[in-house]
């Protein structure tokens, strides 16, 4: 089917923004940042905004950070079916989120003395499928049109690619206050392709904290922690002791790193640089391991807090004013279904392009098998009770057919924004099911964390695993 | 028949410069990526989504040698094989070695680039049983080197 195309740069004179301003949202675990395009260049509106949120006399309160009753880093429980309290009052993490984005607005609107039209918000890439979809519902709930969610790390590599001119293989290290990201971008006459990426949503600057709040016996330790970015001994604690305690968390980002390279087939040596973003990144160990690994030093020529947000804003001006810039991100884990009740058929693997489509065929066991469970999953491992579950639905009224007749086919689609849809149609009757993945279950942020890790750990034993069980199937 | 070649603009040949597919895949992109259709009604949305999505196909297609092989034999109609008796005597060798714990990397490295190399020379001269031989042999090679 042919479909009319609208040059790049042609869309500002079919769509003219009304009078609203256009602006990039990093909505971080610690703290969030918002960024406009005013003159070309991408500026951060106001000071950075801790992500708490406290019940005050006059009602909810974001970005206070005195009141003992507050709810911080609640990013990290985006997509999971809990409820939080403060005060009287129990949330959800969305509505929290919906706050933080509320007061955004309202800040925008203050400060520029015009209504926030449209929003670009920032994800970790290795975000899943709740945790997007949470921070879609987030952004309705606060009366924000979002033009399209971007990984955080893809966002820094703009911001700095566009800064800098830099063209050539980079390495965005974005370790923040709740999640890491590694992503491995190809920076290219505008275009910016992601070729890999990897992270650990469990593992942040508030990790460290908490390890270093035990070891101390204290609240309120990240004072100490950043002081000692600076200093070697701040309020009795040496940086040896605050290294000491970080240092594992740190080899872990360095591992992570490590599988990402090893997915998109480099070698630390073949990029140009290593990108720092992340408030993590001030800590020199972080920066030291850093650079061990690369074998160079790391760039960290943009700011740290601020290269997420600015990077969003410049994708929003670019999607409402038109651009020569082309962001080509891929999908964080793999997706697949579940097969003979224990195996994953992996239907598109992790570091897939988006959007990407991929089918696979089924049929039924049994004689007249009236109907077929689809049950979706996400994740590297090669079992099911391994893997995230995302959705299951069934597929009724199959025509009755002899055993191994009826034909199935299950389709995946993973939009721009990794937002995933499964439909199912059976290719005799044509009867079909389609289900957007809305994820029921809220994910044990230790689940998803460590994921990978064991798929590394496992993969073998998974593999040999998974042969015995084909072969004794047969 | 999707074909991936026309997807990208491409001539329809197994020696394909990677550059050159990078260039192809940018450019189709930058007409048809969604992004570029970010304020545009959800009909034009969802072609352009469709587009890109092929277009992604095609490229991680014919970015993996093996892919592009499978591709332009059935293209040419030829099945392929699905096993091969000839080569299951090297297979077991290769079982009993790694078993046995020594370490073959090196060897399986080899072998893969003069099947690489074969298939390759068959594709080009159209002899498809022959390249389907190489194609089998250099999956379960890539397989076991994982």
């Amino acid at each position: 089917m042919p479909i009319q195309l609208v040059e790049p740069g042609q869309t500002s004179e079919l769509h003219n923004p009304k009078k609203g301003v256009v602006v990039g949202i990093d909505l971080g675990t610690t703290h969030s940042v918002v960024a406009y395009v005013p003159n070309k260049i991408p500026k951060v509106i106001g000071p950075l905004i801790p992500s708490t949120l406290s019940l005050e006399e006059k009602g909810f309160c974001v970005g206070g950070i005195s009141s003992p009753e507050r709810l911080s880093s609640t990013k990290r429980l985006m997509g999971q079916n809990i409820q939080l309290k403060v005060g009287s009052h129990t949330l959800t993490p969305v509505e929290v989120a919906s706050h933080i984005l509320s007061y955004i607005s309202d800040r925008v609107e203050k400060n520029l003395g015009a209504p926030l039209e449209a929003a670009v918000i920032t994800v970790p890439a290795y975000f899943d499928e709740a945790a997007r979809v949470a921070t879609k519902q987030a952004a309705a709930l606060a009366g924000i049109k979002v033009l399209r969610l971007i990984n955080e790390p893809t966002a820094a590599a703009l911001a700095y690619g566009l800064e800098t001119g830099a063209e050539g293989l980079y390495a965005i290290y974005d370790f923040g206050g709740g999640t890491f990201d590694l992503s491995l971008l190809k920076l290219q006459k505008g275009v910016f392709q992601v070729l890999a990426t990897g992270g650990d949503l469990a593992l942040g600057g508030d990790d460290i904290d908490e390890a270093l709040a035990k070891y101390l016996n204290t609240m309120n330790v990240r004072e100490i922690k950043e002081n000692l970015s600076q200093l070697e001994t701040y309020e009795g604690v040496t940086r040896k002791d605050l290294e000491a305690i970080a240092r594992p968390f740190v080899q872990k980002t360095i591992d992570i790193t490590a599988r990402v390279f090893k997915d998109a087939g480099l070698n630390p040596k073949d990029i140009q640089g290593g990108v720092l973003v992340g408030g993590m990144t001030r800590m020199p160990l972080v920066r030291q391991e850093v650079e061990a690994f690369f074998g160079k030093a790391p760039l960290c020529n943009i700011d740290p807090d601020r290269a997420v947000a600015l990077g969003a804003a410049l994708s929003a001006h670019g999607l409402v004013n038109g651009s020569d810039t082309l962001l080509l991100d891929v999908t964080p884990l793999s997706l697949g279904l579940e097969i003979r009740g224990e195996l994953v058929e992996k239907i598109i693997p992790r570091n897939t392009p988006l959007p990407a489509l991929a089918s696979s065929e089924f049929t039924t066991q049994e004689d007249g098998q009236g109907g077929m469970v689809i049950h979706v999953v996400q994740g590297e491992r090669e079992f099911v009770q391994d893997c995230r579950s995302l959705a299951r639905f069934e597929l009724k009224g199959l025509p009755p057919l002899p055993a191994g007749m009826a034909r199935v086919r299950v389709d995946f689609a993973v939009d721009v924004e990794g937002l995933l849809t499964v439909s199912a149609i059976e290719k005799t009757t044509g009867l079909s099911q389609h289900v957007e993945v809305r994820p029921s279950s809220g994910l044990d942020d230790k689940t998803l964390a460590d994921i990978l890790l064991e798929s590394q750990k496992y993969g073998r034993q998974d593999m040999e695993k998974r042969l015995w069980a084909e072969n004794h199937k047969h | 028949m999707f074909d991936p070649y026309e997807a990208l603009g491409l001539e329809k040949t197994f020696n394909i410069d990677l550059n050159a597919l990078e260039q192809a895949y940018f450019a189709a992109q930058r007409k048809v990526h969604p992004d570029q259709f970010a304020l545009a009604d959800e009909q034009k949305k969802l072609q352009a989504s469709l587009q890109a999505t092929l277009v992604n196909k095609a490229y991680v297609l014919l970015k993996n040698p093996l892919d592009r092989a499978t591709h332009l034999l059935e293209a040419r109609g030829v099945s392929l094989l699905t096993h091969d008796p000839e080569f299951l005597p090297k297979v077991i060798e290769w079982h009993e070695r790694t078993e046995a714990g020594e370490d073959i990397t090196s060897e399986l490295a080899r072998e893969e680039a003069a099947l690489l190399q074969e298939l390759t020379q068959a594709l080009e001269h159209h002899q498809n049983e022959r390249a389907t031989k190489a194609l089998y042999r250099l999956n379960y090679v890539q397989k076991v080197k994982k």
